[in-house]
């Protein structure tokens, strides 16, 4: 039998070299995770970027960041200006995984006060 | 000793590697799998990747290379191929934009995981299986000769590469959302079909349909109690198989007694199909 004479060359060693490396790094980090990992809510932080003018109107750039350990499902963020006529800004997000961030933009009809504006996340749904 | 020449290992990795992504590109272009990754926690997460490694060894031990070789070697051929699997899946994750920088490390390992498991069974079953004949003509005669030892009809065997044909098939679609809603939606009687259609073509494969493979594997066609019998086990393979798929990707959760069934089995179809069919294909 020949095939099973035969010594690997130094392509076949690197690949399984790196492939052990690989496997052991996956594994040791899902158990890290594992061992160090406390289970806490989605904790939602919405942080608001500088006006600008576009898509028709005055467009705000939003970016949410899950503190907690779970995912949260279908975020619900609103984002009002602070003028008089209390204008409001709906984004939701499919998913915003744990210690992760996902941005968009929200977009006003009146230019907003660069001070006031004002995100409340109005809910989730935890998968 | 000689050394492999460097061109049969190249033309080996990129037959598993097309292996790999012929069972696993519809898996990876599947959301429910990117959910899948970050849903699941940690412990699952292992679970789900040792049992990926065990079915490679199995999968080695059995199929994928010589009989005569050592556990070592046999792990790690299953390390390489896992590692391999992982490195594609990354590959295919971030060139159609799945990893990005803004997403976290467990997000993305889970996804990982999840997807490689599949695509390193892919990647063993193109490496052994995708083989031209002439690539190893010298080896042919050997190799009949050994069929005979070792492909006649061994429980462990048979019920390991089952194993693996039902995971390799079914993983594709048990994570998706069309699995619980066929299981909701169905009437009873439709999923007793569902299960009735799941054996017939299943121990059809197996035993009468003269499929690939089936005269030097299975159990003679003559004797019904062992048709029967082995029908049975290709069966509970694909139910237990498709339970543990649905278990890990979260479908049970809030699930009464008749909806884990009811899942169960739809998910059991596909299962039961690459219990047979996908099992002598991927041993031809």
């Amino acid at each position: 039998m020949k095939k099973n004479t035969e010594q690997k060359n130094w392509l076949e060693w690197t690949v399984t070299i790196i492939s052990g490396i690989l496997v052991t790094f996956t594994l040791g980090f899902l158990i890290f995770k594992m061992v160090n990992e406390e289970k806490t809510p989605p904790d939602i932080v919405v942080q608001i970027g500088s006006v600008s003018h576009k898509d028709g109107g005055f467009a705000v750039p939003i970016s949410a960041f899950n503190k907690g350990t779970e995912t949260a499902q279908n975020v619900m963020i609103e984002v009002s200006n602070g003028t008089s006529d209390h204008e409001k800004a709906e984004i939701s997000f499919q998913y915003l995984p744990r210690n992760s961030s996902v941005n968009g933009w929200v977009i006003f009809s009146e230019k907003p006060l660069p001070d006031s504006l004002k995100s409340r996340i109005v809910g989730y749904s935890v998968p | 000793m000689a050394e492999k020449p460097l061109q049969e290992s190249l033309k080996e990795y990129g037959r598993g590697i097309t292996g790999g992504l012929l069972f696993s590109l519809p898996m990876l272009y599947t959301m429910e799998l990117w959910w899948a990754g970050f849903i699941a926690n940690s412990i699952q997460l292992i679970i789900y990747f040792t049992v990926g490694i065990v079915l490679l060894l199995i999968y080695n031990r059995y199929v994928g290379m010589r009989p005569d070789h050592s556990f070592l070697e046999g792990l790690l051929e299953s390390l390489e191929e896992m590692g391999l699997g992982i490195i594609l899946t990354v590959f295919i994750l971030w060139i159609t934009g799945r990893i990005t920088e803004c997403m976290s490390m467990s997000e993305i390992s889970g996804k990982i995981v999840v997807e490689a498991i599949t695509v390193a069974i892919g990647i063993s079953v193109g490496k052994s299986q995708l083989a031209s004949d002439d690539d190893d003509d010298d080896d042919d005669d050997d190799k009949k000769e050994e069929d005979k030892d070792l492909r006649h009809p061994n429980m462990m065997r048979a019920m390991g590469i089952a194993l693996c044909g039902s995971i390799l098939v079914a993983s594709n679609v048990a994570p998706t959302e069309e699995v619980v809603v066929i299981a909701m939606e169905a009437e009873y009687f439709k999923l007793f079909m569902i299960a009735l259609i799941s054996i017939g073509i299943g121990g059809g494969v197996l035993y009468f349909m003269n499929f690939t493979g089936t005269d030097k594997i299975v159990l003679e066609p003559h004797r019904h109690r062992k048709a029967l019998f082995g029908t049975l086990i290709m069966y509970t393979i694909a139910l237990s198989s498709s339970a543990f798929m649905l278990c890990f990707f979260g479908r049970f959760v809030g699930l009464g007694l008749d909806g884990i069934i009811a899942e169960t089995i739809v998910l059991g179809f596909p299962a039961a199909i690459g219990a047979s069919a996908g099992r002598l294909l991927i041993q031809a």
